[in-house]
């Protein structure tokens, strides 16, 4: 009998193919040191990331029974029902009570998952009875998190080296998921989140708390969590934000109850010392050098760590008209930013940053104005804002 | 040329272009063309050329997520591929050549002369290159082009430069040309049908088209209106996306999103069509079901309304709008099963042969599936909000619109390619690059779901360590397939040469719409007098 | 030639009227929506008019849809 050749080699080379495949999958494999974390959500080590990750499961399998179920069928159809076999068509082309069938059973499919997915959702958004409400702001290209019932607040950098992102250093194990100061919460407690943004939209998310909650400049959203967990937890911001959308990670650690009184102790009394007196002279020298380290956490993603910016997109400072020239024009364009373009106000540093990181600025590179500017006269120019 | 009433016989099949003559040849020709076969050409061989172009973006992205840390560019120029890529496959690729496959096959199918309005037909057409080169030509712009991502949320995109600028003026020049199409695709279809072919024998190819022109009605005009605001937000003062000046950076989302999701389902239900051509031809009975699959396609077109803040579930909305739309979205699930199982119900019992446009079909068939159960899994939003934004969603569209979309679109080339040129095309070559693309897609898209519930966001230019891995095999998989596509590019120039087996009127044995009915290559001008239809 | 390529005026009229007139339907409608979306942000609450729209933009969907599967 002459078959189809077509046919024959489609599916001899089908099976080639397959055994190629899995071939070069399985090869792959030992190098994968992280090969575990690749395939599944995160550990939950909160209640509704327990939820979400046990629903995820029905759900998949429920999946997979359809999906197996289905292309068997297509599968049995393919082998048995080819012209090369001698198999001739049977011409039926419709049938109400089949189709009514597979429009039911579906649905009831449906209803069956909708159920439990339902009781997460309502579970989600109750965020009454909190214990904790912590607020988180999105920034280009930070977080920003205050702890309102303590009275105190930080900024949260990415702290990965850019020698290990530009490949000339070995990357760490926390590569791009690790941050100069996290956020911290104790064990147990319900903590309620309050997320905004000051520039564009972020999103502050933390798989294995099952959170992930939009920032929105202008407006405020809540979501709340309760880890059941001591540990360290890592997420990424999770809305396009600009160019280093991939380099703001979120961390919060999870301590006992004790060590988390203690960590909230230590911040108030920071906050009591860095209440900058804005009396106080400082040396170009102290400045400058406080200022260089503002400006790498703050300025170099755009403005570069040379100064001399990227061309048609960000300006150079190193020899910039407004940096050499007149200091009222400069201390106005940081503390405002400039609206319709990528440079944010910096009104949120303390008058201590922002006077060090201009006199950095003037100072540095190919510019020596010799200028010193004093916390002092950040204040009067945020007046006359 | 005389008054018989039956269309050209066989034999004249080389003679027509002298025969009819007084067109233009050359360049001129295809500029000034006002019929629909030219121009049906013009738009799938400008798709073809927009895919390759936002293919070398994709490979550009995934040569840079080979390894973790950055390499080859900067992050604000891979934002700005992302963008592109996204913006010039949806707009440059899928949408012209489905107008493509309408303006070859509609007239064709429903025994037409040619498109309602000839000379629109032709404006529609050649409104694309010039926003293609402004979408282009915005990398060479000051501030490069635009990074926001191809659905532009604001205030980022706001804040960007020219580019932005570009990417408004020609999404609005795209989608003149889309409302022009499908004002003429609509009245075509409703008025010019043969005598005897009610609405309800119409093969389903042009129902799908038919409602989906209909969704572009609804739809581009929306989507009109929100980046008009975006653009008066950027320049003249208005503050409709900014919180400072009283507006609401969501409402964008919301109205993005209401063109957004039919925009999706713009971009399948032609390939819904195509399949349901293939399918009954090479299994040799008709197609199960038809009243159910139209049914089944006008519920989903209706349905692919209300659910689009699908896309929001993580911007902070009260429980009762998160329960409601999850809903909705499952519920997509059962029209769309329906057709799923009565595709599979026209295989059932036929007698089956598997030449390339039904390998593309079936492929069609299982892995525009798959995508649909990520989809599934997607509307659950308790899973949404683990997933949103990661790569899990990367890897559910690009099942449904590459291995969906674009999959049914080569199995309708290779299907309609013998009438359209006149020689059938090398079948060796279509195995070739069925399989490549089958094997290579899978390497490239299936680890995505992967690393999107490992936790891998969507739109970074650089990742942790324990996304390094399937981001390798990505990377790899990618590029087997954009090579693969050159199999097609030379099967495609093999068939415009002529160079193979002549075509016969009808090629497949199990086909039996009215474009068989014409020689192959077609005439220029067919159905001048309408035939009848039993 | 020419004769060849339109069909006689007394078929031709009606249905290029026929045309004429769906597409101005069509387009009427298509204009209706955007005007409709940018008038929405001006009048009263956002959402109420947005709503409008919506509820605008589905009734044409399912009675144009509709329409055609009587047929």
């Amino acid at each position: 009998m002459v078959r189809n050749q077509w046919e024959h080699r489609a599916l001899t080379r089908m099976l080639a193919k397959g055994r190629a495949g899995l071939a070069a999958l399985a090869a792959l494999a030992p190098g994968m040191a992280f090969a575990r974390l690749e395939y599944d959500l995160q550990p939950p080590v909160t209640p509704i990331a327990q939820q979400m990750y046990d629903l995820n499961v029905y759900i998949f399998w429920i999946c997979v029974i359809i999906f197996c179920a289905v292309f068997g069928v297509m599968f049995y159809s393919i082998f048995k029902h080819r012209k090369s076999v001698g198999h001739k068509a049977v011409q039926f082309h419709e049938n109400t009570t089949v189709e009514i069938i597979w429009t039911v059973i579906p649905f009831l499919i449906l209803l069956g998952m909708a159920w439990p997915a339902t009781k997460t959702i309502l579970a989600m958004r109750d965020t009454s009875a909190s214990d904790i409400t912590i607020k988180v702001t999105g920034y280009q290209w930070k977080w920003g998190y205050d702890y309102i019932q303590d009275g105190f607040g930080f900024y949260s950098n990415l702290s990965t080296p850019l020698a290990q992102i530009e490949n000339r250093e070995k990357k760490g194990d926390n590569y791009l998921l690790e941050v100069d100061q996290p956020m911290v919460v104790p064990i147990g407690a319900k903590v309620r989140i309050l997320v905004t943004a000051g520039d564009v939209l972020h999103s502050w998310s933390v798989p294995a708390f099952g959170v992930k909650q939009d920032a929105i400049p202008g407006f405020v959203r809540d979501t709340w969590f309760k880890a059941e967990k001591v540990g360290t937890y890592r997420g990424q911001c999770s809305e396009l934000c600009g160019k280093e959308h991939g380099f703001m990670p979120v961390v919060v650690e999870v301590k006992s109850k004790e060590d988390y009184a203690a960590w909230v102790a230590v911040q108030k009394t920071k906050v009591a010392a860095a209440a900058d007196d804005p009396s106080k002279v400082w040396t170009v020298a102290d400045l400058t050098a406080k200022g260089a380290e503002i400006y790498a956490a703050n300025c170099v993603a755009c403005h570069q760590a040379n100064g001399k910016g990227v061309p048609g997109a960000f300006p150079a400072l190193d020899g910039s008209k407004i940096v050499t020239g007149p200091l009222p024009a400069q201390i106005a364009l940081v503390l405002a930013g400039k609206p319709g373009t990528a440079m944010p106000a910096w009104k949120q540093l303390s008058n201590a940053d922002i006077a060090a990181v201009i006199t950095y600025t003037r100072n540095s590179w190919g510019n020596h104005t010799g200028e010193a500017v004093q916390p002092a006269q950040v204040v009067a120019a945020r007046k006359e804002q | 040329m005389s008054a018989i009433p039956h269309d050209h016989a066989v034999g004249h099949a080389a003679d027509h272009h002298d025969d009819h003559g007084h067109h233009p040849t050359g360049i001129m020709r295809w500029i000034t063309t006002t019929n629909h076969k030219d121009i049906g050409t013009l738009y799938l061989l400008f798709s073809l050329t927009m895919f390759f172009v936002g293919g070398c973006m994709a490979l550009t992205i995934r040569a840079e997520l080979f390894q973790p840390g950055l390499q080859i560019v900067h992050p604000e120029f891979f934002n700005s591929l992302t963008t592109l890529h996204g913006l010039i496959m949806i707009f440059g690729a899928i949408m012209p050549a489905a107008v493509g496959f309408a303006n070859w096959q509609v007239p064709l199918m429903i025994g037409a002369p040619d498109m309602a309005f000839a000379r629109m037909n032709n404006w529609s057409f050649w409104l694309l290159p010039p926003a293609a080169l402004m979408l282009v030509g915005s990398f060479f712009v000051p501030g490069g082009a635009a990074a926001g991502g191809w659905t532009l949320y604001p205030p980022l995109s706001v804040q960007a430069g020219m580019g932005m600028d570009l990417t408004i003026f020609a999404v609005h020049i795209m989608g003149a040309s889309s409302i022009m199409g499908s004002i003429n695709i609509i009245t075509t279809i409703l008025n010019m049908r043969a005598p005897g072919m009610t609405m309800m024998k119409m093969p389903l190819f042009v129902w799908t088209w038919l409602i989906t022109a209909y969704l572009l009605i609804a739809v581009m005009p929306v989507l009109a209106g929100s980046v008009t605001m975006l653009l008066t937000d950027r320049h003249f003062g208005t503050s409709f996306f900014n919180a400072a000046g009283g507006g609401d950076p969501v409402l964008f989302q919301h109205v993005f999103w209401f063109f957004g999701h039919p925009e999706v389902y713009i971009m399948i239900l032609p390939s819904f069509g195509i399949v349901s051509q293939i399918i009954p031809t090479f299994a040799r009975k008709p197609l199960f079901g038809y009243a159910s699959m139209v049914y089944a396609v006008a519920s989903i077109a209706i349905l692919s309304f209300i659910v689009w803040a699908h896309h929001m579930f993580t911007v902070g909305m009260p429980a009762a709008g998160l329960l409601f739309f999850m809903y909705a979205t499952m519920l997509i699930a059962v029209p769309t099963g329906v057709k799923v199982f009565n595709w599979l119900a026209t295989m059932w019992k036929g007698s089956m042969t598997f030449e390339t446009p039904m390998l593309f079909a079936i492929g069609f068939l299982f892995l525009f599936t798959m995508g649909g159960f990520t989809g599934l899994v997607l509307a659950l939003t308790p899973i949404d909000i683990q997933l949103q934004d990661t790569y899990y969603v990367v890897a559910h569209f690009h099942y449904v619109l590459v291995a969906g979309s674009l999959f049914a679109f080569f199995g309708g080339a290779y299907y309609w390619l013998p009438k359209w040129t006149g020689t059938m095309y090398n079948e060796k070559l279509g195995q070739w690059h069925f399989w490549c693309s089958m094997i290579f897609f899978n390497i490239t898209f299936f680890p995505m779901h992967f690393l999107g519930v490992a936790g891998m966001p969507r739109r970074i230019p650089d990742y942790a360590q324990q996304f390094a891995d399937w981001n390798m095999v990505a990377t790899v998989g990618a590029f087997g397939f954009g090579l693969s596509q050159l199999i097609f590019v030379v099967a495609l120039i093999k068939c415009i040469r002529g160079d193979g087996v002549k075509a016969p009127a009808k090629p497949w044995e199990g086909a039996d719409t009215l474009e068989w009915t014409v020689p192959s290559p077609a005439p220029y001008h067919t159905f001048e007098t309408p035939p009848v239809v039993q | 030639m020419a004769a060849e390529l339109r069909p006689e005026p007394a078929v031709d009229a009606p249905l290029r009227a026929a045309n004429r007139r769906t597409a101005l339907a069509v387009a009427l409608i298509a204009v209706l929506f955007f005007v409709g979306v940018i008038a929405a942000q001006f009048v009263g609450d956002t959402a109420v008019g947005m709503s409008v729209v919506a509820a605008a933009v589905l009734l044409f969907l399912a009675l144009a849809i509709g329409r055609n599967l009587r047929k």
